[in-house]
């Protein structure tokens, strides 16, 4: 078992999380389940396997902060923990792709930002397609009448959106729609 | 000085110091916002109810008033100049995903799992509390409906010997039950049963409104009328929809300036109007944009028969041809 010592201990465990030794970590863990290391080893081919450690890991943190009541400030066990899991807890070593699956991403990324791209593209013609009809409107408004085209011209002073107007959803309201009275719309 | 009357005098000190901070934080409000404020639609009761029920005051801004006003129709070198209305009813959920979206979504959480650190439940959840046995459940349910990715078999038989918690009492399943999220349907009534007078259909795509006249060729349009001599094309268009659509709609104009225009000619002996010496060459329509966002259209089965909210793409097969041309670019195709 190893003591924090206040303030010094945090930086070493920040800067050894940098360089990511898993197995480093694990050693100073007491009763580490092997079970959990075969484990690994052997979903390492399946980049998508998700490997079932939460409770294993957490119970041994458990533990560990258990033993520690003697060192820690006040004689409280809970900081030891909360040191144990913010520093000290095992992350993850970042996922190893074989050149395979690596260049499987890859493709998968560009094609992302392909179809990203697209959709862009769409939307900016798309909008520059309703500017055109504004304008020629507006330039045919001019030719016709000076007096309509000044009034639509003229900003109203002190405009604000309408507080209906909705953000989206994923999924509609219990009241879809408000029809306002209560008089159906018959034909 | 006594305790009592040090005391005392705090108070008001403090009384009379809350006061002044609070009048002057009134006053630093800017003026604009005050005259912005009076231009809201709701009055302050109203903010406090559900903005979806507050009635919506039109925008339309009037040149003609109640001195100075016309019902002669404007006519400018032979062609009428006519307002016509794009009344569209936004998006009210998010757009479906592509298949090519969601299986890339799916793929981004996986990899987000994979390479996560573990989540110390033990840490978060108080070992045998209720919270602790929801937290369970939950975790089941998301692994059972496959959001953590498929399992190998090693790991899969781990994982399904876990959850047998029999020790949990039948108030904590139905606590369970109540406490779960439904969420509504996306696919609403209307969409079933293809009502194309319905607001709640395609909730996910912008819908137009259309109306149908008493006449054969070129019957579906969007709504229309003339502009009269004294009124701007925003007013026009208001009354128009007043008129062919009835006055139960909620409707907000975007600005004053038309999205769009259409000229078209006369077929001979449509536009027989005794009034005016010079016969009509034509008419032109500016058309203005509007929002709904509550009512519905309700007809007089005299100038508009039929009408129906469509979406950009289903429109093609109610309008004729040349009009759809015309008028497509002016509309969102989501």
């Amino acid at each position: 078992a190893h003591s924090y010592p206040a303030g010094i201990h945090f930086e070493d465990s920040t800067s050894s999380n940098s360089t990511s030794i898993s197995a480093f970590r694990e050693d100073r863990i007491p009763n580490t389940s092997t079970s959990y290391n075969n484990l690994k080893e052997s979903t390492m081919s399946s980049p998508f396997v998700r490997v079932a450690l939460t409770t294993s890991k957490s119970a041994t943190l458990m533990r560990a902060a258990g033993k520690k009541s003697g060192t820690s400030l006040n004689g409280d066990a809970r900081n030891d923990l909360i040191k144990k899991v913010l520093f000290d807890a095992p992350s993850r070593s970042p996922v190893r792709l074989s050149q395979d699956d690596l260049s499987r991403h890859e493709t998968i990324e560009r094609a992302w930002k392909l179809v990203r791209q697209q959709q862009k593209q769409a939307n900016a013609e798309s909008l520059a397609r309703k500017f055109e009809m504004m304008r020629k409107a507006n330039a045919e408004l001019e030719l016709i009448s000076p007096v309509l085209f000044k009034h639509s011209q003229t900003k109203e002073r002190n405009a604000v959106f309408p507080r209906q107007l909705r953000t989206l959803t994923d999924t509609p309201s219990k009241q879809i729609w408000n029809y306002r009275n209560d008089k159906s719309v018959k034909a | 000085m006594s305790v009592v009357r040090r005391t005392q005098v705090l108070k008001a000190v403090a009384g009379s110091l809350s006061q002044t901070i609070a009048r002057r934080q009134i006053q630093a409000l800017p003026a604009r916002f005050a005259a912005s404020a009076r231009s809201f639609s709701s009055t302050t009761n109203a903010y406090n109810a559900a903005a979806a029920d507050a009635p919506l005051k039109s925008n339309i801004s009037t040149t003609s008033s109640a001195l100075v006003s016309s019902t002669k129709d404007m006519i400018v070198n032979g062609h009428r100049v006519v307002a016509g209305a794009v009344v569209s009813r936004q998006p009210l959920i998010l757009r479906d995903l592509t298949p090519f979206e969601q299986e890339y979504f799916n793929y981004q959480r996986n990899l987000e799992r994979k390479n996560a650190s573990p989540f110390a439940s033990e840490f978060y959840f108080k070992k045998g509390s209720i919270a602790e046995k929801q937290w369970r459940q939950v975790d089941a349910e998301r692994e059972s409906a496959g959001l953590y990715g498929t399992l190998s078999p090693a790991s899969a038989e781990s994982s399904l010997g876990q959850d047998q918690d029999s020790d949990m009492t039948e108030e904590d399943r139905i606590a369970a039950l109540e406490a779960k999220v439904v969420f509504n349907d996306r696919i609403t009534e209307a969409d079933r049963k293809k009502d194309m007078r319905s607001l709640e259909r395609a909730l996910a795509r912008t819908l137009y409104l259309i109306v149908k006249k008493p006449r054969d060729q070129h019957a579906w349009q969007f709504p229309q009328g003339g502009v009269h001599v004294v009124e701007n094309l925003q007013e026009a268009a208001g009354r128009e929809l007043n008129e062919e659509c009835g006055s139960n709609m909620d409707l907000w104009f975007v600005g004053r300036v038309p999205i769009g225009h259409y000229a078209y000619s006369h077929p001979k002996g449509t536009m027989t109007k005794s009034e005016n010496p010079t016969p009509l060459k034509g008419s032109k329509v500016f058309f203005m944009k509007a929002h709904i966002f509550a009512g519905n259209v309700q007809i007089d089965n005299k100038e508009v028969v039929d009408y129906a909210w469509v979406t950009k793409d289903e429109m093609k097969s109610y309008v004729t041809p040349e009009y759809y041309e015309a008028v497509k670019d002016m509309l969102s195709d989501q």
